[in-house]
């Protein structure tokens, strides 16, 4: 019998499969890294027609395959949770069609988000979701995951930024669903393809709305003694009326962080950094939002508010939220984040929480996040050769997550269900929700080849661990 | 006609129903298709040009052929639809200012949903025209009518966050959650925002609220005026200009956020609002008002998914038949 690689071999190219001990060490999993399944071969199609071919051959074969952007996830979305095949769009990289007039573009799904913006910053005009991996993950994957990002308070996440797509539907079909103009009648795939973590069918191109970038851009960092101070401040900021483009927060595990790692001092005694950035149009406007921004974070005992004079200061100030992460590794050896949601009132006694959980479970803890959307990531550092540590940050982390859903929040902002919170979605919905969702995926796919064990619970034939090591990990 | 007055009842009608006509404040009616039950298509509810004069008699021919049809149809399928009103589901279940996001049942008001925000410097950023007193909550997320407001502050799709339905058997379910971001499971509340009560019938729906008492209105136009408008057709943003200038006397308001245009368009030899139509461009898409099943149109493209929607939701029709005009 022939195996799987030559076989695909003769539907695409053979430099187009990959297969063996390396292929399958490098596409078990993607930026979540705790459950890993290997797939048996990956394919990597230049066009629409040959991700078409290799669904067809799947569905033939009864074969199970999955969609994989960069692989950037946090959440397993690209792991090939029963084998089969990876379909990659590391080689969907084309801009079909730049369209300035009509401010919108058409990309394969496997470009670089950033790639979009540069390719029209000339014009004046930005794609505007930018996740903090926008450098390398992709059109599709974004699309897949609904990526938010530090801009998404004012300008929305993917969904409001996505005209039409190009599907290759699980049962072997192209279709091309919304066009250049947006809202027309009739019922809105949209909402469930973005965000639909890849079940629903393989998005191969997508047309993109372009979004003028701002001609005004004011950007503060203002620090606190107090992590309370801080979070008081972002609740007053939005209730003033104020709709930032960016309001960050960075705490002290954060910025010992940036100490150790970079040498970024901040004013002495500070516990807490909010980074706020208003824009648009009008410099009145924006000024006066920035005055208000000024004054909340005053009236809440800030002890320095650092407003950026010039483009440099305002990536200097950017510094702590974009290094942030990264410098966390001078911390500990691993280090585990979450991504939960709560209202944004409820930010102080959630943090609160936060610490007094950390502390319980003896864990270091530190928080970089959307406070504006009240996007929480926990993340917390610790040595894993440390005997009975696993357990405990599991333990910690679902208390984080139970807690989240008790405020009225969700278990996920921005990195999805994936296999990583499959049973953690009995939490937030009952059966009858799920059954709603299981019924908003059954319009596409009712089988169980395409991405298989992804978003719903106890799907047939998958196996689900019930204990996960959960959240992302370095 | 039935008014239920709690989500239970509500769930209760739809399940013991063969199938439900779903009205809020029935001030949309001109721009949904006719259902075979309805005989009152009556004045009221018909066009009326821009002097103000009704535009009613060719428009009532084409609703009678349509109910025809229909009662054929409903006949030999033994379901004549029962008017289900969600004006009963009224009032506000939950509200955090601080946090910018509300709950309100299905059958509130605009203008008391309004009038709750505005108490906190908040609103619910849509600007449409004179008829707030009776139009609902429910019945705005079900047609998703574009509005003056959205180049701005966007559209109901972008505001809901949270949503409970009932659905066709009569289940009540929730999707999404009360907080501005969640990536939690399909978006199925977006999702039924625009389906005009074909999928499954909002109960309640949890919005962001916009930070200002008052929407950002547009300063050239006054409410009375939009009421006249029986045609709204978005165009590529290069048609824009010519499309604005075709339009000539007949344009109401052109918003050139979202290259919509709101029009009047004059009847044709019959006064028939629907025997006329503005210039259409490649890629556009019109919504009409008391043009019968001429309202809408989709895409060949999108049909078939549309129709596998209705099968899974709705599989043997009940809720809002013939509202969409395919099924």
């Amino acid at each position: 019998m022939r195996s799987l690689a030559a076989e695909l071999s003769e539907v695409l190219t053979p430099t187009q499969v990959l297969s063996g001990a390396g292929t399958e060490r490098a596409y078990d999993c993607d930026a979540y890294t705790v459950d890993k399944s290997a797939p048996s071969v990956v394919v990597l199609p230049t066009s629409t027609e040959e991700v078409q071919k290799i669904v067809r051959f799947c569905i033939e074969k009864n074969i199970p395959y999955t969609p994989r952007g960069a692989g950037t996830g946090l959440s397993g979305g690209a792991m090939p949770a029963m084998g089969g095949v990876v379909i990659s769009t590391k080689k969907l990289t084309q801009i079909l069609e730049i369209d300035i007039e009509n401010r919108c573009l058409l990309a394969q799904s496997g470009i670089a988000n950033k790639r979009i913006s540069d390719a029209v910053a000339q014009y004046g005009l930005h794609f505007a979701p930018d996740p903090s991996s926008q450098t390398v993950s992709t059109l599709g994957g974004n699309i897949a995951e609904n990526s938010g990002g530090p801009h998404t308070l004012k300008y929305g996440v993917t969904a409001q930024h996505i005209l039409g797509v190009k599907l290759v539907h699980p049962e072997g079909e192209v279709l091309d669903i919304g066009g250049k103009v947006p809202g027309a009648p009739g019922f809105d795939f949209h909402s469930l393809i973005v965000g639909g973590e890849g079940t629903l069918g393989i998005v191969t191109e997508a047309w993109v709305k372009l979004t003028p970038l701002p001609k005004v851009v004011k950007t503060c960092l203002a620090a606190f003694t107090e992590v309370r101070h801080a979070t008081e401040a972002v609740a007053q900021i939005i209730a003033a009326g104020v709709i930032p483009a960016a309001l960050e927060m960075m705490d002290n595990g954060i910025l010992h962080a940036l100490r150790a790692a970079f040498g970024l001092e901040y004013p002495v005694g500070s516990k807490a950094l909010l980074l706020v950035e208003c824009d648009g149009d009008d410099q009145s406007q924006v000024e006066g939002e920035m005055q208000t921004v000024d004054r909340v974070c005053m009236s809440n005992a800030a002890i320095n508010v650092r407003h950026a004079a010039d483009e440099k200061e305002r990536l200097q100030l950017w510094t702590a939220r974009k290094k942030g992460i990264g410098a966390m590794g001078r911390l500990a050896p691993t280090i585990v984040t979450h991504d939960g949601v709560i209202p944004r009132s409820k930010l102080p006694e959630m943090l609160d929480f936060v610490y007094a959980v950390a502390e319980r479970h003896k864990l270091g803890v530190a928080n970089l996040f959307h406070a504006g959307d009240g996007n929480l990531h926990p993340c917390f550092y610790f040595d894993d050769r440390e005997p009975g540590v696993i357990d405990r940050v599991v333990q910690a982390g679902e208390e984080i997550l139970r807690r989240c859903v008790e405020l009225g929040g969700s278990i996920t902002g921005e990195h999805g269900v994936g296999v990583e919170k499959l049973d953690l979605m009995s939490l937030q919905f009952s059966p009858d929700d799920l059954r709603l969702q299981a019924m908003a995926k059954s319009i596409f796919n009712t089988g169980s080849l395409c991405n298989p064990c992804k978003v719903i619970p106890n799907q047939k034939g998958c196996v689900e661990h019930q204990t996960r090591w959960r959240g992302a990990a370095w | 006609m039935v008014e239920p007055t709690s989500t239970s009842e509500l769930a209760e009608v739809i399940r013991s129903s063969k199938a439900v006509r779903i009205e809020g404040g029935n001030t949309k009616f001109a721009w949904r298709i006719p259902s075979a039950d309805q005989d009152d298509w009556t004045e009221q509810n018909l066009f009326r040009d821009r002097e103000g004069r009704l535009v009613h008699a060719a428009a009532r021919a084409e609703y009678q052929a349509i109910q025809e049809r229909r009662e054929m149809r409903s006949a030999a399928a033994g379901a004549k639809p029962q008017t289900l009103s969600l004006a009963g589901l009224n009032g506000v279940v939950d509200y955090s200012p601080s946090d910018q996001v509300v709950t309100f049942r299905a059958g509130i008001s605009l203008a008391e949903a309004q009038s709750v925000l505005q108490e906190y410097g908040q609103c619910l950023p849509v600007f449409s025209g004179t008829d707030t007193a009776f139009s609902t909550v429910g019945g705005c997320l079900a047609m998703n009518l574009p509005h003056l407001a959205e180049g701005r502050a966007g559209n109901w799709r972008d505001w809901v966050l949270r949503m409970t339905v009932v659905l066709a058997d009569g289940t009540v379910a929730t999707c999404g959650s009360r907080v501005v971001k969640n990536v939690a499971g399909y978006d199925v509340h977006k999702f039924v925002v625009g389906s005009r009560g074909t999928l499954a019938v909002v109960a309640d729906a949890t919005l962001r609220t916009w930070p200002s008492a008052s929407p950002p209105t547009p300063r050239d136009i006054a409410p009375e005026e939009l009421a006249l408008c029986n045609w709204i057709q978005r165009v590529p943003r290069n048609q824009f200009e010519h499309a604005l200038t075709a339009a000539g006397e007949q344009l109401v308001y052109g918003d050139a956020l979202t290259c919509t245009l709101y029009a009047a368009v004059q009847g044709g030899p019959d006064r028939a609002p629907f025997q006329n139509s503005l210039p259409r461009y490649d890629g556009d898409w019109v919504l009409r008002a008391g043009a019968g099943h001429y309202n809408f149109q989709f895409s060949n493209s999108s049909l078939s998914l549309m129709r596998r929607a209705k099968e899974v939701f709705d599989p043997v029709g009940k809720l809002n038949p013939g509202e969409m005009g395919i099924f």
